[in-house]
């Protein structure tokens, strides 16, 4: 059935779709390295490389749900309190784990665990770097939330420009300008703030997508096929990547991640597969993708990506002889089983923090 | 527990995820009053806990408003 109002939650099936597609592309960066050696050109890596619609839709979607905050600080406080201090918290909390993991393999201390993350955390270094003499991990996933923080405020700031021209220059300047910066291996550079810059055009789709209520009429036929061509093109010869800043075919690739953003919300309301019954696992994900993102970040933070891993797992006697394929399927099970009890457990913790709150609230009147 | 009184609870619970100031049972969680995904989620969190109430994603498909919400709740409390 297909869905005609918007409703809170309504884009939960396609985040929790989304967040799976996520766990599954760095998931085959672990097979394609760590199990395997590296194979760039393998039909995989072509399938499961990066695009930018993925995390592009995210941004999409946030445009979408954009509201003019009326007290600016008031917003940023919020904003602040929702995605920075999970960032820290769970960037610190990955820290000790590493800590941990390296004492229980060696018997060692090396506080280098916890510091090269923790600055890392502090850049949002996107890859392993060296910044003024002291060594930096990439924060992996995490980049999403420090960009999804400074790209709120900045498209709250940029929306309060009376001028509409004026704003709409802005909002695409800035973001031709991060997609034509060098990428994330060649520039050491704060990466949310280019990260944030170069997600502004997708909210701005998202945004018009709203107030011209362009997902409840019908798409023309041409733009549904240029946008597929554009977009199958595009991942499959460029691999645009918002993480790392890639763009190699510049604002073609950008586009066609709005363009296929576009078709893909459409289809969405149209089939109305987010009320499916049989897809309510997705929904739950959704609508804690916040907590699936922080199980699956840290994850990626604390379990190294190494190959010597790689070669344990597959001299398991379970995998030992089998093809690759079904080891990295029963390892992607596992991992997806692994977040959601993480995401479960994170809940439960989050419901007993309001419950004691609420308890210390009626012992106090 | 009383429809107004239900309706001041949710509303207070509301107040604490968004800080803002006039409600109505009328109003869009979405565009009036600008509920994101993770207030959702806090909001959801919340109700669960004061009002013993289970809310899975499916059951805030049909919830458009502020009424709509109450009277979920109410359903199922």
């Amino acid at each position: 059935m297909e869905i005609k109002r918007d409703y809170v939650g309504m884009f939960d099936v396609l985040k929790g779709i989304l967040l799976l597609l996520i766990v599954l592309v760095h998931h085959y960066s672990f097979i394609n390295g760590g199990m395997r050696p590296l194979v760039t050109d393998a039909p995989g890596a072509r399938l499961f490389g990066w695009s930018g619609l993925s995390m592009g839709l995210f941004f999409v979607i946030a445009g979408y749900q954009y509201r003019p905050a009326g007290n600016g600080k008031e917003y940023a406080k919020r904003q602040f309190r929702q995605l920075i201090v999970p960032y820290f918290t769970a960037v610190a909390l990955a820290a000790v784990l590493r800590l941990l993991e390296y004492y229980l393999a060696t018997g060692k201390i090396r506080i280098q665990e916890m510091s090269t993350l923790i600055a890392g955390g502090l850049y949002g270094a996107i890859q392993n770097m060296e910044i003024g003499g002291i060594w930096a991990y990439s924060i992996q996933a995490f980049w999403f939330l420090p960009t999804f923080f400074f790209s709120s405020l900045f498209f709250q700031w940029i929306q309060k420009i009376q001028n509409r021209k004026a704003a709409v220059i802005c909002i695409w300047s800035l973001t031709a300008i991060a997609i034509y910066l060098p990428d994330a291996w060649h520039f050491q550079f704060p990466w949310f703030l280019v990260q944030s810059c170069a997600v502004l055009g997708f909210m701005e789709v998202g945004r018009l997508l709203k107030s011209r209520r362009i997902l409840y009429g019908k798409l023309p036929l041409g733009f549904i096929t240029c946008a597929l061509f554009l977009y199958v093109g595009c991942h499959l010869f460029s691999e645009a990547n918002i993480a790392s800043n890639i763009w190699k075919a510049g604002v073609l690739d950008y586009a066609a991640a709005c363009g296929m953003a576009v078709v893909v919300l459409r289809a969405y309301l149209k089939t109305g597969i987010g009320e499916k019954r049989y897809l309510d696992v997705f929904g739950y994900i959704g609508m804690y993708s916040m907590l699936f993102f922080l199980v699956h970040g840290m994850g990626l933070l604390v379990v190294p990506w190494e190959a010597p891993l790689g070669e344990k797992i597959m001299q398991n006697r379970i995998f030992y002889g089998r093809p690759l394929w079904f080891a990295g399927s029963c390892i992607y099970l596992a991992r997806v089983l692994g977040i959601l009890l993480g995401c479960y457990g994170m809940g439960r913790i989050l419901k007993l923090h309001y419950k004691l709150r609420r308890k210390g609230e009626e012992r106090g009147r | 527990m009383e429809r107004k009184e239900l309706k001041t609870e949710i509303i207070s619970l509301i107040k604490e995820v968004t800080k803002a100031e006039d409600f109505h049972m009328d109003m869009d969680l979405m565009d009036d009053i600008g509920l994101s995904s993770i207030d959702l989620m806090d909001l959801v969190a919340k109700s669960e806990v004061k009002f013993g109430v289970k809310i899975s994603s499916r059951d805030l498909r049909k919830v458009h408003t502020l009424g709509d919400l109450t009277d979920m709740i109410e359903r199922r409390g």
